[in-house]
């Protein structure tokens, strides 16, 4: 209970201090500041899939219900991430360069990431629950991991030469001061706890329906 | 050694005849593909009129279509099986990678004749310069081998799951996106007439892409297959 | 091949829900099996999980040749089976259908055996023609035909009679009894005319625990 409160207190600092504490981003304006939240967001999106692919892996090495419900999660708990790293991308994306959209290639592999996860649990959805959908979905999550680092390496060498615009360059690489460095580690850290707390929370609630229905 | 070979190829060719033969008597998916093809191709052909394209606009009409015929055509080969009730027998007959690389050969020979028609009718319709048909070629040719690399294992999930006909293009796209994009580019690049040199990457790429998914293809596959 | 089929705690659960459970039983070179029980009792499910097909939730089947072990795929390869759920290719004709089985099984083309089959179940004629003409009857003998083609040691069939007139069933029987001596044969039926010819050894599947017949 005490580090509940503890962490709320904490992520409360790390919101007010992202607003206050940090200075703007020299060139970038106050606009700059979204980035102790999107950067972070985007993070945690990584992250989850990643997670939801080693445990993909592990479920076909040795089926357990657990590691199905683990890649699941996680796969859920991105998407939610993902897509609100998308939307405060875009939002950045307005304020820097004057439009949401226009597939920086930072943009194309978050929406790629986006689209990843909606198909995952599109099939999860439409089959029945049980060891089928486990590994079919575990497959999948694999299969489709392997486009992501063809993703990273290509984009940027098709789609610089085509839009040879300085600002995405200069965007990617912030001058960051200490100041904006400390609230950006930290925020780093608070997001990604944010997402442990969420998915501890999750399998232990798993773990108890389990029980319940091993008792019945 | 050279015995179990020999087996092994003897298995493929079976199960290819086997899917020939069928495709032969329905041509179901020939003539779906063919038909979808010349519509697609119609309708872009009367929506862009007498204006002329760019070259990087032909190249992504060009890949569209593709990908959407194949979306429409390469699915069937395993939901046949799984509709029809004859995939447990397969499975018991044949072993897993023999069933994956019979299919993933059977795909490239339908999606090849499929893009030389289609590429053909393209030529046709809406006569876009042709810098070097060769290499034209060649683009073509190593991206429908990764297409079908991809979309065999995608189609081999589908048929395992409800709503088939939306879903295989829906786990299609962000697999296949990588590749997409770098035929699309490697295509317009032929199209205005550049030499293997300027898309040595991409064609680099293209055959790294059809490599990669294959191999993983084929160590996964069984966990698809089977039950 | 001589082999003998070992079953051991074999149980199968759907979803929490007990098809089956502690099944045991080791049958020895030439055992006749017949499985019997009402409908939802499993003998579909146990006869795939002898087979290969599903994976049980417990247990284990071996088959043994002498002292090796066989794997699941060389298990899945020297199964022969035939069941109402499992079809061959409609598109193709009889004689295709099995020699396109026979080549995937990796057999020596063997024609005579084909035609041979074809003709005890009465199908000569027709084996030239597309399965989507053949009556349902027809089909399952092409079915029967496809799963004795290998000269399978373990053999696992599936109400073998379903859809067969009389002429059909005695032809099965007679193929039943020229099955090599030492072949072991499982078959899931409910008719106790079949029960009484060819159950040498007996197993009922009881209602399944918890679920209503």
């Amino acid at each position: 209970m005490i580090l509940k409160i503890l962490f709320g207190a904490y992520m409360l600092l790390v919101i007010a201090a992202a607003f206050l504490y940090a200075p703007p981003a020299l060139g970038l304006g106050e606009i700059s500041r979204i980035i102790y939240f999107h950067v972070p967001l985007a993070w945690v999106g990584v992250l989850a899939y990643l997670v939801s692919m080693v445990n993909s892996i592990r479920y076909l090495k040795r089926p357990l219900a657990e590691y199905d419900f683990r890649a699941a999660i996680n796969a859920e708990i991105g998407l939610v991430f993902t897509l609100l790293a998308t939307v405060t991308g875009a939002i950045f994306a307005r304020g820097t360069w004057g439009v949401y959209w226009n597939w920086d290639p930072r943009q194309t592999s978050i929406f790629v990431l986006l689209l990843i996860y909606g198909a995952y649990l599109v099939l999860r959805s439409s089959l029945e629950d049980g060891e089928k959908r486990a590994r079919l979905a575990a497959v999948y999550s694999i299969v489709a991991f392997i486009s992501v680092p063809f993703l990273v390496f290509i984009i940027p060498r098709l789609y610089v030469t085509l839009h040879p615009d300085p600002i995405i360059n200069q965007s990617g690489q912030l001058q960051m001061n200490a100041r904006m460095m400390q609230v950006f580690l930290a925020s780093l850290l608070g997001f990604t706890g944010i997402y442990w707390w969420i998915y501890s929370l999750q399998v232990r609630l798993y773990k108890v329906v389990e029980r319940l229905e091993g008792q019945k | 050694m050279g015995k179990s070979c020999s087996l092994w190829v003897s298995r493929l060719a079976a199960l290819l005849k086997k899917d020939l033969l069928e495709e032969f008597r329905t041509r179901y998916a020939i003539n779906a593909l063919l038909m979808f093809a010349v519509t697609a191709l119609v309708m872009v052909s009367f929506a862009v009129g007498v204006n002329t394209l760019s070259a990087t606009l032909h190249a992504a009409l060009l890949w569209i279509i593709l990908f959407f015929a194949s979306m429409s055509g390469l699915g069937r080969s395993f939901v046949k099986e799984e509709e029809k009730n004859t995939a447990p027998a397969l499975r018991l007959a044949a072993p897993a990678e023999v069933v994956y690389v019979g299919k993933l050969v059977f795909n490239f020979l339908i999606m090849l004749v499929l893009a030389a028609l289609i590429l053909l009718l393209y030529l046709f319709l809406l006569n876009p310069p042709l810098g070097s048909p060769a290499l034209l070629v060649l683009v073509i040719f190593l991206g429908v081998a990764g297409l079908s690399g991809a979309t065999t294992i995608l189609a081999a999930i589908v048929a395992r799951a409800a709503n088939q006909g939306t879903l295989l293009p829906v786990l299609s796209f962000p697999v296949l996106l990588p590749l997409l994009i770098t035929a699309i580019n490697a295509t317009r690049v032929a199209i205005e007439g550049g030499g293997v040199g300027d898309v040595s990457q991409g064609l680099l790429f293209l055959v790294a892409y059809g490599v990669i998914i294959i191999t993983a293809s084929l160590l996964l596959f069984d966990f698809v297959w089977s039950d | 091949m001589i082999v003998i089929l070992q079953v051991e705690q074999l149980s199968k659960s759907y979803n929490r829900r007990i098809i089956f459970e502690g099944i045991s039983f080791t049958m020895e070179p030439g055992d006749r099996l017949v499985v019997t029980g009402p409908n939802g009792s499993g003998k579909s499910t146990l006869l795939k999980i002898i087979c290969g097909l599903l994976q049980p939730s417990s247990g284990t089947v071996h088959l043994s040749n002498g002292s090796k072990k066989m794997d699941l795929a060389e298990r899945k390869q020297c199964c022969g089976y035939a069941s109402p759920e499992v079809n061959l290719y409609d598109r193709l004709t009889a004689y295709e259908n099995l020699s396109f089985f026979a080549a995937l099984r990796g057999l020596p083309p063997c024609r005579e055996r084909m035609v041979e089959l074809l003709k005890r179940l009465q199908l000569k004629e027709y084996m030239h023609q597309p399965l989507c003409s053949y009556s349902s009857g027809m089909k399952q003998r092409v079915k029967l035909a496809c799963a004795l083609l290998h000269e399978p040691c373990l053999l696992l069939l599936d109400e073998p009679s379903c859809n067969l007139d009389e002429q059909g069933r005695r032809a099965l029987e007679e193929l039943l009894n020229l099955r090599p001596l030492h072949g072991i044969t499982i078959i899931a039926t409910n008719e106790t005319e079949e029960v009484e010819k060819f159950g040498q050894k007996l197993l009922s599947l009881g209602v399944p625990p918890g679920g209503a017949a």
